[in-house]
């Protein structure tokens, strides 16, 4: 099976990129560090767009990605994560939706 | 300086469906309505399958799709089980549709843009870009209007309507809803936009350029998970896509994407698309399936929530859109009512509960109230059926020299192996008493 990549996808869509304020954040990293691992961190595969990565000590946000779908929101074992919308006007723009 | 105290009779929160209609109601009724959409536009953020029912939009603009942004009439609706290798399918093709339309086809940023322009029209304030962050409260802790993320963005008014969508952040800091949701209350999905020329549509889904098919998708695909996948043709796309809960695909291990591309590779459905179909845009949506157990409370003084943030989906019968826009209705009769008395206290406001439960929303979700933890405690209905259903179906329309005694036989032998007769019996049981 071909499974075309996410950066592919992503790369269709247009957004408006708030670079100076991340919409997602990590509450506490140890969190995903020491408890989240033994759950395997569901925000990194459960994620629509792939925004979370786990690089072994950190966890990587690529906030600019974001679908605005709250998967991560609802998904996060430890409730983790600081998830709002992003600012007005910003964010993901659907041309067709 | 003395900043000027901005007052409007009712804000609504959201220009999706709900918050729409009930803006438009609201400003056809000359009530001074504001909306705030946290959108570039309105629909630039929202995402559904793609299916209206054309009903509960026929109530609020009769003949909605003669200058509305709609994709096609769909004629034809169609349920495929799909195997690895095989497919069944039931299909319902009706003509009285064409004449009487049961459903449009919407893709929509462009059907919420024309929405959003008639309800200006009709003379309520739309407000893109812009953020409702919380709720404005009087000394005895009533909601009195809300903050936005604007400079000096604070809005006075005597009701505000929550149209949030499913995430429901503010319904939550309206205290209309103690808890968030769980991730059993929620399914993930995921849809791609493909481009098809028009001709190639009309084709391949055998219907004529106005006139569209839909397919809803159960088996294989889902790698297991309990899901449901769906084919809709536009004018001149096809949308596909898939949702699944998100309890199921946080247990499994897979990302909600991979099983679209699952999808999109299967034999009947790359039938369907082509070898290279060439997608648009990629999105992905929650879709609130708790059902009515989930719901939170309805309305409070001065408050109402509407649509997805309310919970108002049945995804078996793939409705969401015609409840925003019913309940949206509701919401803004209410407030009419509201002015009347002068009172816009739960006294009165508790009008819109009686409307919703005297309608098809909540006695559709009250007769499916079970479904939601039927089907999640029973996956087997998913994962075990449609491939049974496939190779009886193989078996008995392959002619290979084999007895039609000793084909049922191996038939039965199968459900035995599988399932069971026994446990089959239950499981239709328990499915009957959830649906019926």
């Amino acid at each position: 099976m071909i499974v075309a990549r996410i950066e592919d996808k992503l790369f269709l869509n247009r957004y408006k990129t708030d670079e100076r304020n991340a919409h997602l954040k990590i509450k506490d990293e140890k969190i995903c560090f020491e408890k989240c691992g033994a759950h395997n961190r569901p925000c990194t595969y459960v994620c629509p767009a792939d925004v979370y990565e786990w690089d072994g000590q950190h966890m990587e946000v690529k906030f600019e990605g974001c679908l605005e779908c709250g998967t991560c929101r609802i998904a996060c074992p430890f409730d983790n994560i600081e998830w709002e919308y992003p600012n007005g006007g910003y964010g993901i723009l659907y041309k067709f939706g | 300086m003395n900043e000027h105290k901005k007052e409007f009779d009712v804000v609504v929160i959201g220009a999706g469906p709900a918050g729409l209609a009930a803006a438009y109601v609201l400003a056809k009724a000359g009530i001074n309505v504001i909306v705030f959409e946290k959108g570039e536009y309105p629909g630039s953020k929202n995402v559904m399958g793609g299916v209206l029912y054309s009903n509960a939009m026929e109530k609020l603009v009769p003949e909605f799709y003669k200058e509305a942004k709609v994709e096609r009439n769909i004629i034809e609706q169609n349920m495929w089980l799909l195997g690895d290798n095989s497919l069944t399918k039931i299909g319902h093709k009706n003509k009285t549709w064409v004449e009487k339309p049961n459903a449009f086809t919407v893709l929509r940023a462009n059907f919420d843009r024309w929405f959003a322009s008639k309800v200006e029209a009709a003379g309520a304030l739309i407000i893109p870009k812009t953020k409702v962050e919380d709720f404005l409260r009087d000394g005895s802790g009533k909601i009195v209007g809300v903050r936005t993320t604007r400079p000096n963005g604070d809005v006075y008014a005597k009701a505000v309507i929550i149209a949030e969508g499913v995430n429901p952040i503010l319904t939550m800091k309206a205290g209309l809803r103690d808890k968030d949701l769980k991730s059993n209350m929620a399914a993930i999905a995921v849809k791609e936009l493909i481009e098809m020329p028009e001709e190639v549509i009309n084709d391949r889904f055998n219907v004529t350029s106005d006139q569209g098919a839909t397919i809803e998708l159960l088996g294989s695909w889902s790698k297991g998970l309990f899901g449901l996948a769906f084919i809709y043709t536009n004018r001149k796309t096809v949308s596909v896509g898939c949702g699944v809960f998100i309890e199921d695909i946080k247990k499994s291990g897979m990302k909600p994407y991979e099983l679209l591309e699952s999808l999109k590779n299967h034999p009947a459905v790359k039938d369907l698309l082509g070898e290279e179909p060439k997608v648009m845009e990629y999105m992905a949506h929650l879709i609130p399936e708790g059902g009515y157990h989930a719901m939170p409370r309805f309305y409070d003084d001065n408050v109402l929530a509407c649509g997805d943030a309310a919970m108002m989906v049945n995804s078996i019968h793939r409705e969401g859109s015609n409840y925003a826009l019913t309940s949206g209705r509701f919401a803004a009769e209410t407030l009419i009512e509201a002015f009347d008395r002068g009172d816009f206290s739960k006294r009165t406001l508790k009008i819109y509960e009686e409307k919703l439960r005297e309608s098809f929303i909540i006695k559709d979700l009250l007769k499916y109230k079970d479904l939601p933890r039927t089907l999640e405690k029973n996956p087997q209905l998913v994962q075990v059926y449609p491939d049974l259903v496939n190779d009886a179906f193989g078996k008995f329309l392959t002619v290979d020299g084999t007895s039609k005694w000793d084909l049922q036989k191996e038939i039965i032998d199968e459900v035995r192996r599988r399932r069971g007769i026994i446990p089959m019996v239950n499981d239709l049981f328990k499915l009957w008493k959830a649906v019926r």
